[in-house]
């Protein structure tokens, strides 16, 4: 099993999706409008919405990868 | 009884550009102020924009000018000046595109300084109360397949701009003259002889241009809004049968923020309205290279939809 890793997002973001494989997200802070995968827009619901400071435990996965690489996620403090 | 350009005899209408209040034109929910003492540039408009209301006493929401160049220009290869409130904010082009650097000009206007609307890069022409949005690049077939939609039953809201009101979403119109450039415009004139096409200029930077009046009933209900109803990518691509292929949402949204011209001023709202847009439309690419195949095709959309 991938190892569990404690991820936030460093900015509010919102997710739209509309059960299709793409979704969107929307990061306030820059203004940017992004395309992911439903499954990355899933991760970042998630995460997004569980106000929680310590973050939420993924499983490191490419897909959290290419969130952190992308800057939506970040390992919580 | 209101006043339309056509209404005004040539020299009323030469009298009113000449004036310092210029001649003032609804367009959709804006009124212009146009000001202009060139000959061709008054015939244009008192053409182009015959079914136009010209109201007397409303405030004017920008007044804009085209004027030819001062000083040696005059006489050596001279040149067409637009200013909108007097400032020049383009470069000068050749005198014989006086009126195509209006309209390029009103649109500058328009999508430059009218904020209170989210403002796509985008035709747009309705059926049964539903928009049909057309966002494309230049090159794409969009201005010859608005052109050829609102000659054959579809309302013309605007064949360059779509302006979304923030407050329900819906789409405003603007009708005003349809530009077409090169090939679309002995296309158009093949198909629809009666079509009066004015202003032909070659040489600019798109190649030849000319303009035709929208539809007189595209004006006259110029006060009515639209729903959201399809949002379509047009290609035109040689050979191809019409085809409509349905398009992710998610991806359409990231079209129209691409061709949006001030989402960035609108922040999370702009996406909030876009994504309500997207919600609300059914999205398709479509690629076409026969008008009459595609005329037929959209008819079908409109119908389907009002068979729902």
């Amino acid at each position: 099993m991938s190892a569990l890793q404690r991820l936030v997002c460093p900015e509010p973001l919102l997710v739209r999706n509309w059960n299709e494989p793409l979704s969107v997200v929307y990061v306030p802070a820059s203004g940017v409008t992004v395309l992911v995968t439903r499954e990355a827009g899933e991760l970042l619901s998630r995460v997004a919405g569980c106000g929680n400071a310590n973050g939420v435990a993924l499983p490191a996965s490419p897909e959290t990868q290419a969130l952190i690489d992308a800057g939506l996620l970040a390992a919580a403090r | 009884m209101t006043l339309r350009v056509g209404d005004l005899d040539a020299a009323a209408c030469r009298s009113h550009l000449r004036s310092a209040r210029g001649l003032p034109v609804r367009t959709g929910p804006f009124v212009v102020a146009i000001r202009s003492p060139l000959p061709h540039v008054a015939q244009a408009v008192q053409s182009l924009y015959r079914h136009h209301e010209t109201p007397a006493d409303e405030v004017v929401d920008f007044t804009v000018q085209v004027s030819a160049g001062r000083g040696v220009r005059r006489w050596y290869r001279p040149q067409a000046v637009f200013r909108v409130e007097g400032e020049p904010p383009f470069n000068p082009l050749p005198l014989d595109q006086a009126f195509p650097l209006l309209e390029w000009g009103l649109n500058w206007c328009v999508y430059a300084m009218c904020h209170q609307f989210l403002i796509l890069h985008a035709a747009v022409l309705e059926r049964g109360g539903r928009a049909l949005i057309l966002p494309a690049p230049s090159g794409s077939g969009k201005s010859t397949l608005c052109a050829a939609l609102a000659l054959s039953g579809w309302r013309l809201l605007s064949d360059e701009l779509a302006l979304i009101r923030p407050s329900d979403g819906r789409l405003l119109p603007i009708p005003r003259p349809v530009s077409l450039k090169n090939a679309s415009i002995d296309v158009i004139q093949a198909r629809w002889p009666d079509i009066r096409f004015e202003s032909r200029v070659s040489e600019t930077s798109k190649g030849v241009v000319a303009h035709f009046a929208p539809p007189a009933a595209a004006v006259e209900s110029s006060r009515v809004p639209a729903a959201p109803g399809w949002v379509v990518l047009p290609r035109y691509v040689a050979g191809a049968d019409a085809r409509l292929e349905p398009l992710e949402r998610a991806q359409t949204l990231v079209e129209l923020v691409q061709n949006a011209f001030n989402y960035n001023v609108f922040g999370l709202e702009g996406f909030e309205l876009l994504s309500s847009l997207v919600t609300d439309s059914e999205c398709f690419t479509f690629e076409y290279a026969d008008l009459g195949e595609a005329i037929d095709l959209f008819g079908s959309l409109a119908h389907r939809a009002d068979s729902r």
